[in-house]
């Protein structure tokens, strides 16, 4: 909200400097967020907290500018005019008491409307509106001034003699000033006459009843309304103005009259008008409810030592109206409906006694546990994390809110996900039921940039629909890029599996899964008789693969994407960290290398497996040295090479030993695999 | 024997002077010193020795040990300790270091993790909780009731709940700041305790360089017997002393927050310029990073702590805006895009 320097000082005799002001402000709470020097004015741009809004005023303003600095502030009250008997037969009927439980009217004649003199339109245009004429700025002035919501509506363009505050009807509509037809509901409050609505109250008045340059005579408005439902009625027609965003956060009751009059009185002066007559109806005015507040509980709350006697002085200078000692019972003035309990008055004490005049006091800060199940999943997440970040991989961030689209992009059959019922656009109108989407959008985005290093991975929520309940699990999801993605390139298509896999072994190794295994599987994301599923036994944790060739073309990818996509609270519980030492080996081990040639589809698993059986207990690790396809071997058959390396734990091998082991194992491979040995 | 001593100190000295390789010493070190070598031969000969000349004996042994084992390492020294290389020995060490490959962490969690940290050695316990929340944890039981304008600024994601006008229970939204883990934590806990909170939070905002719909905030909340404002004022500044630095100086302004009474936003002194005034902090010398206050007595009743008998602190910041801050980061879209370029600088 805009406040003017100048004006401000009308109501509170400060020399102080516009900086210092600004600073006094925020340092009470009200955020000068910018200082704008205009025409010698001073222009402060102030955040007014939705509880303060006794503060969206000049007068209020200067009114914490007097508490704050103890300067008096000075604004007469402007007193009821006297005024003749009115001629037309006036009624309030009040239909909706509830929703408005104080309307006044009062009614100004022979008006001429006429450009606003100078000292208005200066104080208008200095908070940066444009002066319309002299009735609408006085309006407006008097809305700044005091902070109270007026309207003025040309008197003959009324029907009938009662102006009817009332929900409105069903199919009813009204043209606002804004030149914009809206359609009101029966739970919005209106303002009408015989015929119509001619104002959504408290928000905006109607098009055909509002003050033009050949209104003569007018009826001007003075209210209060119920703060719910002015910002129902508001947020429902997507329309706020300076008078509905003050009477949602609450007018003040007994500043209705005032401004009415004070508006009434500026018109007669600048519109050369004669003052009519005035109407009022309202619920009886309940006095306002005593606070206690206890001294002691106060100095609790803020660590402070401060005497009744300096709380009693900071909430009169409020305006409060206080009595007693150790528990003070404090009455609020009519303006701080946003004080009604002690806590409330606790942190009016302390906003001007000063935030910076409290001590720091160390607190008795009690060491407090995480419980087991987080302790236990943090733990392993940050050790996921660091393995991952340790084997070259970064991590990634995405958006957990995509667009049903992608999902498309991916084939993604299962309608299980979520919906957003108010997406800002179709970018975010689901949940992401898997974190591959992002990974692989992000890989993209890596591409198309020209960077082809990419080993990402991400460990956050993924979000789906189960038997009616919402639920979020973490996941882990990791993406290496390769550039090549033909057959023929094979070398490194397999370099980027296999070392996405290694990967995987690390990491479940690093977290002490047990019984890991890794199984074919086919999925319609990755290509067949290239994928595997990653078990705990028997629990599926998640599967790893190359991407299908239309799903990265169809993400702008050329080159080969291998990803994995795990179930990261499945992999958490089947993961066993504890570790026991086993005693290091005392004797040196010897190797030999194997060479052979074999059928393409006898698997590495099997032949590794031969090896352990035939070699016993004397085979420590067996190691693939190499693997060769290609025009140097026989259709149908690749060449492995592979070392198996010896040890015993109880002495030092002899060559016999090692030669008797070697050879039940290039006669095993070759006899049982149908294999030739090189 | 004596002599014998002498004869094989001659020997064994001019040998070491002799050999001229790595090889060749080794080979004497293994003749001489090895457990079945010469010397290990004599002191298994001291038992023939004369009583009364078997310590001068010994003695003799072990000062042949030392000397040759210092003669060993001297000739190694003066056989490889040679200064300047030949042009074939020479290589270029202007050329770049052979990297380990690594990755790194998101610079989002790196921030967690190091405010994370701060509170953590101050004893407070790391807690999540769910980003899926009720109504009633994410506003009401924060005292932020539905028709009130200081809803504004919680804009909130609704999930497409069935019957969503009419069964507001089952309602779901997406938590629109971490605060609803507070309700969750003292719905299950029992004063005293100190926790603090990491996690994505989601508001419809539009996105720009400045506004992400996703972001991360970390919140804290201790409670205990006798937690006052001035405790508040302490923790906070120690974490920002602990985190931005020890010159770090601290401002409480009043603020209003539903959930906290009182309140306050807190700045820091900014750190580009040092409080100085500069474009980062609109010359003002203070950065907001903080929201703060007393725990609401109405928070408290909605969880059934007793806020006659307890009372407490939270406060809550932003993890992307003290980023930001803290690396210099001009547009918050870069944490969501995830160019490795930018990934890698953290």
């Amino acid at each position: 909200m805009k406040i003017s320097y100048e004006w401000l000082r009308e109501y509170v005799n400060t020399k102080v400097s516009p900086e210092t002001l600004a600073n006094w402000l925020t340092m009470a709470g009200h955020e000068v967020s910018l200082i704008e020097h205009n025409k010698g004015d001073v222009v402060f741009d102030i955040e007014v907290t939705p509880n303060r809004p006794d503060c969206l005023s000049h007068i209020g303003i200067a009114r914490e500018i007097s508490a704050a600095t103890g300067k008096p502030f000075k604004f007469a009250r402007a007193k009821l005019l006297k005024a003749p008997q009115e001629k037309r037969g006036f009624r309030i009927v009040r239909e909706n008491k509830a929703m408005c439980p104080f309307y006044t009217m009062r009614v100004i004649r022979n008006i001429k409307v006429a450009p606003s003199p100078q000292w208005i339109a200066k104080k208008i245009s200095s908070i940066g509106l444009h002066p319309i004429n002299n009735i609408v700025d006085a309006t407006n002035f008097v809305l700044f001034e005091t902070g109270h919501p007026l309207h003025a509506f040309d008197l003959d363009k009324l029907s009938g003699n009662e102006i009817i505050i009332r929900n409105a009807r069903a199919n009813e509509s009204i043209v606002t000033i804004d030149d914009i037809e809206r359609k009101l509901k029966p739970n919005m409050l209106v303002v009408a006459d015989k015929s119509r609505p001619v104002a959504i109250a408290g928000i905006m008045g109607g098009k055909d009843s509002a003050i033009t340059g050949a209104t003569k005579n007018i009826l001007l408005e003075s209210a209060y309304f119920d703060p719910i439902s002015i910002r129902r009625t508001s947020l429902a027609l997507g329309l706020s103005t300076d008078s509905s965003y003050r009477f949602e956060r609450g007018t003040d009751l007994e500043n209705v009259v005032p401004s009415s009059n004070r508006a009434a009185s500026l018109i007669c002066d600048i519109a050369k008008a004669g003052i009519g007559g005035f109407l009022e109806s309202a619920d009886k005015a309940q006095s306002p409810a005593k606070i206690n507040l206890r001294v002691p509980y106060l100095n609790k709350i803020l660590g402070t030592s401060l005497k009744p006697a300096e709380i009693r002085h900071i909430l009169a200078r409020l305006g409060y109206r206080v009595k007693g000692v150790s528990v003070l019972e404090v009455i609020p003035p009519s303006y701080r409906s946003d004080t009604t309990r002690e806590a409330d008055l606790i942190e009016e004490v302390a906003r001007i006694y000063g935030y910076d005049n409290i001590n720091s006091v160390p607190a008795s800060i009690i060491t407090t546990c995480q419980d087991d199940n987080l302790k236990d999943f943090i733990a392993k997440r940050n050790a996921a994390k660091e393995t991952l970040v340790s084997s070259g991989f970064n991590e990634v961030v995405s958006y957990s809110l995509i667009s049903k689209d992608l999902l498309k992009d991916m084939l993604w059959t299962d309608e299980g996900f979520i919906k957003i019922k108010n997406p800002l656009s179709k970018e975010q109108e689901i949940m992401r039921p898997s974190l591959l989407p992002g990974i692989i959008k992000a890989s993209a985005y890596n591409t198309s940039r020209q960077v082809y290093d990419i080993k990402l991975f991400e460990l956050s929520n993924i979000y789906f629909k189960e038997a009616k309940e919402y639920r979020e699990e973490p996941y882990l999801a990791l993406a290496l890029y390769a550039k090549a993605n033909t057959l023929n390139q094979k070398g490194i298509l397999e370099q980027g599996f296999f070392r996405l896999k290694g990967v995987i072994l690390n990491l479940a190794k690093t977290l002490g899964v047990k019984n890991l295994k890794l199984e074919k599987i086919t999925s319609n994301l990755l290509d067949e008789d290239r994928s595997i599923a990653v078990l705990s036994g028997s629990v599926m944790l998640g599967l790893m693969g190359r991407l299908k060739d239309n799903i990265t073309a169809v993400f702008g990818i050329t080159g080969s994407l291998f990803v994995a996509e795990i179930d990261f609270r499945q992999l958490v519980l089947s993961a066993h960290p504890e570790r026991y030492y086993k005693p290091l080996p005392r004797f040196p081990y010897a190797y030999r290398d194997v060479s052979f040639a074999i059928g393409v589809l006898v698997e590495y698993k099997e032949i590794e497996a031969l090896i352990k059986r035939v070699g016993g207990n004397l085979v420590e690790e067996i190691e693939l040295l190499s693997e060769y396809r290609g025009k140097q071997i026989e259709a149908g058959k690749r060449s492995l090479a592979i070392r198996v390396i010896f040890r015993s734990k109880d002495k030092t091998l002899t060559e016999e030993e090692i030669g008797s082991a070697d050879a039940a194992i290039r006669s095993g491979i070759e006899k049982t695999f149908n294999a030739v040995l090189r | 024997m004596k002599a014998r001593l002498k004869e094989i100190e001659i020997q064994a000295l001019f040998e070491i002077d002799a050999a001229s390789t790595q090889q060749a010493l080794e080979g004497i070190r293994a003749k001489y010193l090895s457990r079945k070598g010469v010397l290990s031969q004599l002191y298994k000969e001291l038992g023939s020795v004369d009583e009364k000349d078997r310590p001068m004996i010994g003695q003799g042994i072990n000062r042949l040990k030392a000397i040759f084992e210092q003669d060993i390492k001297q000739r190694v020294h003066e056989l490889y300790g040679k200064t300047g290389l030949t042009e074939s020995e020479v290589f270029d060490v202007t050329m770049p270091g052979v990297c380990p490959e690594i990755g790194k962490k998101h610079p989002i969690t790196k921030t967690i993790d190091d405010i994370c940290g701060v509170f953590s050695r101050m004893g407070f316990a790391i807690i999540e909780g769910p980003e899926i929340e009720t109504e009633f944890n994410n506003f009401e039981a924060l005292n932020i009731p539905l028709d009130h304008p200081s809803r504004d600024t919680f804009d909130t994601f609704y999930l497409d709940t069935e019957n969503f006008e009419t069964d507001p229970q089952k309602r779901r939204l997406l938590r629109s700041h971490t605060s609803p883990v507070q309700i969750r934590y003292m719905q299950n806990h029992k004063p005293p305790f100190s926790i603090a909170v990491p996690g994505t939070v989601f508001r419809p905002d539009a996105t720009d360089a400045s506004h992400s719909f996703m972001f991360h905030q970390i919140e804290g909340l201790v409670v205990g017997d006798g937690i006052n404002f001035a405790n508040l004022k302490w923790a906070l500044f120690e974490f920002a002393r602990q985190y931005f630095g020890e010159l770090t100086k601290v401002r409480f302004r009043p603020h209003f927050f539903p959930f906290t009474e009182p309140s306050a936003e807190v700045d820091v002194s900014c750190i580009i310029c040092a409080g100085q005034g500069c474009r980062v902090c609109s010359q003002s010398g203070w950065l907001e990073i903080l929201g703060a206050g007393m725990v609401d007595p109405n928070v408290f009743n909605k969880v059934n702590i007793d806020s006659e008998k307890y009372s407490g602190f939270a406060f809550g910041m932003g993890v992307e805006r003290i980023a930001m801050l803290k690396y210099g980061i001009d547009d918050i879209r870069l944490f969501y895009e995830n160019d490795l370029r930018f990934l890698r600088q953290f």
